[in-house]
């Protein structure tokens, strides 16, 4: 409690004083013979409270012997930021670390005001690429953007390795009548370093080239032909597994401890036959290839994956003399760091970036037609298309995350009025 | 014969000569791949996985779009494969309906008549389980209204029967309304 001399009434001045914590006077003036004014300061580590100000005045003095100020000032409360149950905002804290894709859950205080206040207007400032919740699915990757406005806490991944980044936070009061106060000080975090190893995809082409061969129909004493990028036979029977070396191989490199996660894109794909697509095969285009992520990889979830692999395939039907297949994808690579500890909240995948490849290919029956006899495919092209190119969080509207429309399995051919004799 | 290609080879002869365990950068050739999953299998008694189908509604108009689910479940210790073959539809199921006649719902698309064709090539780990959405219509011509019952099967990679023919694995029959 402070008290200051302020009006020369007989028999003493008049006292002001305030009652709270962490809070001194200054500046006192009087203004006239109704008012008084003075500065409320507060200390960095003052709590929320109002303040009750008040002049006394000497006994022999006029009435009132006392007035208050009414409304009585708020002290808004320096606000603190807290991760993990300590504090990383303000003069001491230390910076914070933490990996691309791990979950940065934000609280902070004050969370109550004195009665009659309540905190509105909160807001963040965050730097860096961040989002506020990833859900991918075969119907596409959604993303959420993190909550910065009227949340007194906030959960958000950065997307994306950066230094220095600052987190800040502030908010305002009001009060019943529905006045607003701002004056907090802003709370600010910094995390030092925003990590992701230094992850790449390697491309491989086992075969060189694509391949006709002959498989088993199940149930059936019978073969049909098939083109494929890479050398596919049945293991055994009529059934995958499939043997011999595939069409590509995609190999990430430099994850850790991390899981990669693959999503592969059909840039364009349009199979025909005689020139033409009967069968009303695509074209796909920007569809998703099977499924998210993409199965292709091995070793097979829910192991974490070391590499991904394709091999497109094409029937051919034996009273076609030619078939083509023109095949254009993008392999996307995300990677999922390790569970950060000290909380349950899962890491999620973040984007690496993408590789273009490509399998062009046609083959031709020998005359006469429908004997199905093929010629071996002209690869006219395969293997990767330009180099692994890292996300960027302005590739596109989803922060570098791959985007598609549609499944290539499900939206798959429409083959109604087909008719194909069977290889003997 | 690049690098990679040397390295692939040379790995490949430490692992004829080592234990038959197969490192995880080596199943990318899918020969060796394959090969893992048969040696995994050789003491396998059917079944190896189980098939549990479900439809999305259990009642849908003529034309539109009917959506089901085939769960697919490794029921062994080991990997399994569970690769995709579409072309419309994925042709590593075989797909089977019956009115409430009994009589055989005829198919719309047939692996034999497939031309659009993609493989998938995919795996559950041990103990783990897969789900495949479909089009219920991309398989049978539903072209009358009824109760329809349904199942779907898949091949056993390995386990063959007496006629050296690929064991099936069955699913659950489900039962949907088709209404005009």
């Amino acid at each position: 409690m402070l008290r200051s001399p302020c009006a020369p009434f007989e028999g003493g001045p008049s006292h002001v004083t305030v009652a709270a914590s962490g809070v001194t006077l200054s500046n006192i003036q009087v203004v006239s013979d109704s008012q008084i004014t003075a500065s409320v300061d507060v200390a960095k580590d003052a709590p929320a409270a109002t303040a009750a100000l008040t002049v006394t005045n000497p006994p022999k003095a006029a009435h009132p012997g006392s007035a208050t100020a009414d409304p009585a000032p708020v002290v808004l409360a320096v606000p603190k930021i807290q991760w993990l149950g300590k504090t990383i905002s303000g003069d001491n804290a230390k910076t914070q670390k933490v990996k691309v894709g791990q979950p940065v859950e934000l609280t902070t205080t004050p969370t109550i005001l004195p009665e009659g206040y309540t905190v509105v207007n909160s807001h963040w400032d965050i730097d860096g690429y961040t989002i506020k919740s990833y859900q991918g699915s075969d119907a596409g990757i959604t993303l959420e953007e993190t909550d910065v406005d009227d949340v007194l806490n906030t959960t958000f991944y950065w997307l994306y390795p950066d230094t220095g980044l600052n987190v800040d936070y502030q908010y305002c009061a009001q009060d019943s009548g529905g006045t607003q106060y701002c004056t907090s000080p802003q709370a600010q975090a910094t995390f030092s370093n925003v990590s992701r190893p230094d992850i790449t995809l390697t491309v491989t082409d086992p075969y060189n080239q694509g391949r006709v061969n002959k498989l088993p129909v199940c149930g059936q004493h019978q073969k049909m032909a098939w083109m494929f990028y890479g050398d596919l036979h049945y293991a055994s029977g009529c059934t995958p597994p499939f043997v011999g070396p595939v069409g590509i191989d995609l190999t990430p490199s430099g994850g850790d401890s991390g899981i990669y996660t693959f999503a592969q894109v059909i840039e364009s794909d349009t199979p025909s036959w005689d020139g033409d697509n009967p069968f009303q095969c695509g074209p796909y285009l920007n569809v998703l290839d099977g499924h998210y992520p993409f199965l292709g990889v091995s070793p097979p979830p829910p192991a974490n994956p070391t590499m991904a692999y394709d091999g497109p395939g094409q029937s051919l039907p034996n009273s076609y003399s030619s078939g083509t297949r023109d095949f254009h994808a993008i392999m996307h690579l995300l990677w999922q760091p390790p569970q950060l500890a000290g909380t349950g909240t899962p890491s999620i995948p973040v984007p690496i970036g993408h590789q273009a490849w490509q399998f062009v290919a046609t083959t031709n029956q020998k005359p006469p037609i429908g004997r199905g006899k093929w010629n071996q495919p002209d690869t006219a092209a395969k293997g990767e298309a330009g180099g692994f190119i890292p996300a960027n969080d302005s590739d596109n509207n989803e922060h570098g995350y791959p985007i598609w429309n549609g499944v290539s399995g499900i939206a798959s051919c429409d083959p109604s009025n087909q008719t194909q004799e069977i290889d003997e | 014969m690049t690098r990679t290609a040397i390295h692939r080879f040379l790995l490949f002869g430490l692992i004829m000569a080592a234990p038959p365990v197969l490192c995880a950068q080596d199943q990318g050739n899918l020969t060796q791949y394959a090969e893992h999953l048969k040696e995994a299998a050789a003491n396998d008694t059917y079944p190896t996985f189980s098939l549990t189908l479900s439809s999305k509604a259990p009642e849908y108009h003529i034309g539109s779009i009917m959506w089901a689910k085939i769960a697919v479940t490794n029921l062994t210790n080991h990997d399994i494969d569970c690769t995709e073959e579409w072309g419309g539809i994925d042709f590593t199921f075989e797909y089977e309906a019956a009115d409430e006649d009994g009589k055989p719902v005829a198919r719309r698309f047939q692996k034999e008549h497939s031309a659009g064709f993609d493989v998938h090539p995919a795996g559950i780990g041990a103990g783990g389980s897969t789900a495949r959405e479909f089009q219920l219509e991309r398989a049978f011509k539903f072209d009358r209204p009824g109760k329809y019952k349904i199942r779907v099967s898949r091949r056993e990679p390995f386990l063959m029967d007496e006629n050296g023919d690929n064991k099936v694995v069955y699913s659950n029959w489900i039962t949907i309304t088709v209404t005009g």
